[in-house]
């Protein structure tokens, strides 16, 4: 009950923390050298032009005005429109959102399924030939930055072998994304029992997921391991071993006991993620949120930029509150 | 005679490599221990007697290392058991009980549980549930009240005398053999520690087993145990019965140490050897205590002392005490 309790506070919580991340927000974003107006109005436009622009995007306005009307068109789900697109913003995220959360999703479900048991094995054998091949993998995929291995990844996979198709998008030039359903490729098409767009969709899929994950379970396995490690050095491990316990069960105890902060490690990769694989959805073409924030920084396109910090916001908010509630499931000595 | 002995232990020699160097905890540890038994393993703090206790199961963990001897139990020797059938006897056959309660457990499992998961580490076919129950019996054996509902609670929620219960259900679950008590229940308060020392010496004649009682209280020792084995720089200087010892110490360690705790409130007259600790980096030639010890002889310095008989079950790790039989220190 008090678990119930205590997510209804935090949920509650998420209006006022949003309010105020809209307010730093709107503010820092005017701070960005550049106006709107001129580039929209490109850079042979007269001073009426350039005027005239100004007054139809409200810019004319003090800006505490321009902030109160963000505020009430917001909350009517209005979140203004990209100056560059000429779509609504809220359309474009629905399109992008979706985009990048299902590569990200999919790319960290992939990197705890291949982290967490390289790093509990090499952590359990530490001199064995696994442990050394985790060690050094966990090294490279620190050390190389993720478009590295991307380009790698295409060369070899579609240039040389051709075994997978060109990365371009989320699903190949001559196919049509499914119906809306959730905007994810995989659900919808599933959902739609359209088997050959859910192919083609996970072909596109594989090379960027492959990517991320490489990457991301380079950082998980150091994490499993390091804190098994750990772990294995306490007192009551030692003691389950003079005791006579099976090697399952202290691996069991051991990987229990590492939870948290690989937990953790997870969650701050994914919720980074969402904004930070800019470099993967350029590479691939796969038209993320990541690309749609710089694009929108780059245009001085307001209106997307506010509704992308917002979205980030909310999103990377209630990542923190699965956090503390798998720490509460996780951890006996936790209460909130 | 030799049918009544469970466990020999010879010229264990038990070694730390640290960065500060080679430290000798364990310098050739000699005793046996029999049927039905009580022996009490005594000694100043640094005297070797917990690692004394790991080696016996050859649990030593890094950066220690047993270098050098043999444990005998069941006609083989511990320390040359590969790991698997070590594990098997570990716990089952000879268990240890330790202090420190709260950081022996695993804070993320119900006691019940870590009881239990003993149990299974050894009998794998008697189930969880089962299990469990079988390890709510037992801590209630071990004088844990209300075991049904305590064994569903966590490390966190127990006191530390609750907790020091589980410690010693997790070792006897097993109905083990032997059972090493290292400072098990120093932590407890009196009426509880007889209350599981009763315990223990129950168990150890409903089915002739034996325990090693590792302790810095001589009143347990002097209550509970038959024999008393003296540590010092991890070896034994003396070991006799338990009344023989108290009654009349030889070796000029044990009488020193004797006096320092009868007359513990004066200072004793005269050099007491009892607090003289030796740092086991650099250990003494000889006898250990040659430095500081009134009986000190020139061979002293020379050569190290083997463990003489004064009698058929009293030795001494001094031959010039033994030799005359003389006593020293405040007395």
């Amino acid at each position: 009950m008090t678990v119930v309790y205590y997510t209804l506070k935090r949920l509650l919580m998420l209006g006022p923390q949003l309010l105020a991340i809209s307010l730093v927000t709107f503010f820092l974003i005017r701070l960005i050298p550049g106006n709107p107006a001129a580039v929209i109005a490109g850079p042979l436009a007269t001073p009426e032009t350039l005027a005239g622009i100004e007054a139809r995007l409200g810019l004319d306005k003090p800006i505490t005005t321009q902030y109160v009307i963000f505020l009430q068109n917001s909350l009517h789900g209005d979140f203004g429109t990209s100056w560059y697109t000429s779509q609504p913003v809220l359309q474009d995220l629905l399109v992008r959102a979706p985009a990048t959360l299902e590569l990200i999703t999919w790319s960290l479900l992939l990197a705890a399924l291949i982290g967490i048991p390289l790093g509990l094995a090499s952590a359990l054998r530490p001199h064995s030939f696994l442990s050394r091949a985790t060690h050094a993998y966990g090294l490279l995929g620190g050390a190389f930055p993720d478009f590295f291995f991307a380009l790698l990844f295409i060369y070899v996979l579609f240039f040389k072998l051709n075994l997978l198709p060109a990365p371009m998008g989320r699903l190949p030039a001559n196919a049509v994304a499914p119906p809306h359903v959730t905007g994810f490729y995989l659900f919808d098409s599933a959902v739609n029992g359209d088997w050959a767009t859910f192919r083609a969709a996970a072909l596109q899929l594989i090379m960027p997921v492959g990517t991320l994950a490489f990457v991301a379970a380079g950082a998980i396995v150091k994490m499993t391991n390091a804190t098994v490690r750990d772990v294995l050095d306490a007192r009551f491990m030692a003691h389950c071993r003079a005791l006579g316990m099976t090697s399952p069960q202290i691996a069991r105890y051991a990987l229990r006991n590492s939870l948290s902060p690989v937990v953790t490690v997870i969650a701050n990769t994914y919720s980074y993620a969402l904004g930070g694989a800019v470099l993967i959805e350029t590479v691939f073409a796969w038209g993320g949120m990541g690309q749609y924030a710089v694009q929108s920084v780059l245009q001085a396109d307001y209106a997307p930029l506010q509704a992308f910090v917002l979205f980030v916001a909310a999103f990377n908010l209630l990542i923190y509150l699965a956090v503390d509630l798998i720490y509460l499931l996780i951890d006996p000595r936790v209460s909130y | 005679m030799t049918d009544d002995v469970l466990l020999r232990v010879r010229d264990v020699k038990t070694q730390f490599f640290t960065s500060r160097g080679v430290s000798s905890v364990l310098n050739g540890l000699d005793f046996e221990l029999r049927r039905g038994e009580m022996l009490g393993l005594i000694g100043e703090t640094g005297s070797g007697k917990s690692v004394a206790a790991r080696s016996i199961i050859n649990a030593v963990e890094p950066p220690g290392r047993i270098v050098a001897g043999k444990v005998l139990f069941a006609g083989r020797d511990l320390l040359r058991m590969p790991e698997p059938a070590l594990r098997e006897i570990r716990g089952r056959d000879i268990a240890l009980i330790v202090g420190d309660p709260r950081r022996h457990l695993n804070p993320l499992t119900t006691v019940g549980e870590q009881v239990a998961n003993v149990l299974l580490a050894h009998h794998p076919l008697i189930g969880k549930r089962e299990a469990f129950n079988r390890a709510v019996e037992m801590l209630r054996d071990a004088g844990l009240q209300d075991a049904e509902a305590r064994a569903r609670s966590y490390p966190h929620q127990l006191s530390g005398g609750m907790a020091q219960r589980v410690l010693i259900a997790m070792a006897l679950i097993g109905a083990p053999t032997i059972v090493l008590s290292d400072d098990a229940t120093s932590s407890l308060d009196v009426t509880i520690q007889r209350q599981v020392l009763d315990i223990m010496k129950a168990l150890i004649q409903k089915q002739n087993s034996a325990a090693i009682i590792i302790t810095h209280d001589l009143g347990v020792v002097a209550h509970y145990c038959e024999r008393v084995a003296l540590m010092y720089a991890g070896r034994i200087v003396e070991e006799a019965p338990v009344r023989t010892f108290f009654a009349n110490p030889v070796h000029p360690y044990a009488v020193s140490l004797l006096a320092s705790v009868r007359t513990h409130a004066e200072p004793s007259a005269g050099p007491s050897l009892a607090g003289v600790r030796a740092n086991p980096l650099r250990l003494p030639s000889g006898c250990p205590l040659h430095p500081s010890c009134p009986l000190a002889v020139p061979s002293c310095a020379a050569e190290a002392p083997e463990l003489v008989a004064i009698a058929s079950d009293h030795f001494v790790r001094c031959p010039v005490a033994a030799g005359g039989r003389i006593r020293v220190g405040a007395a």
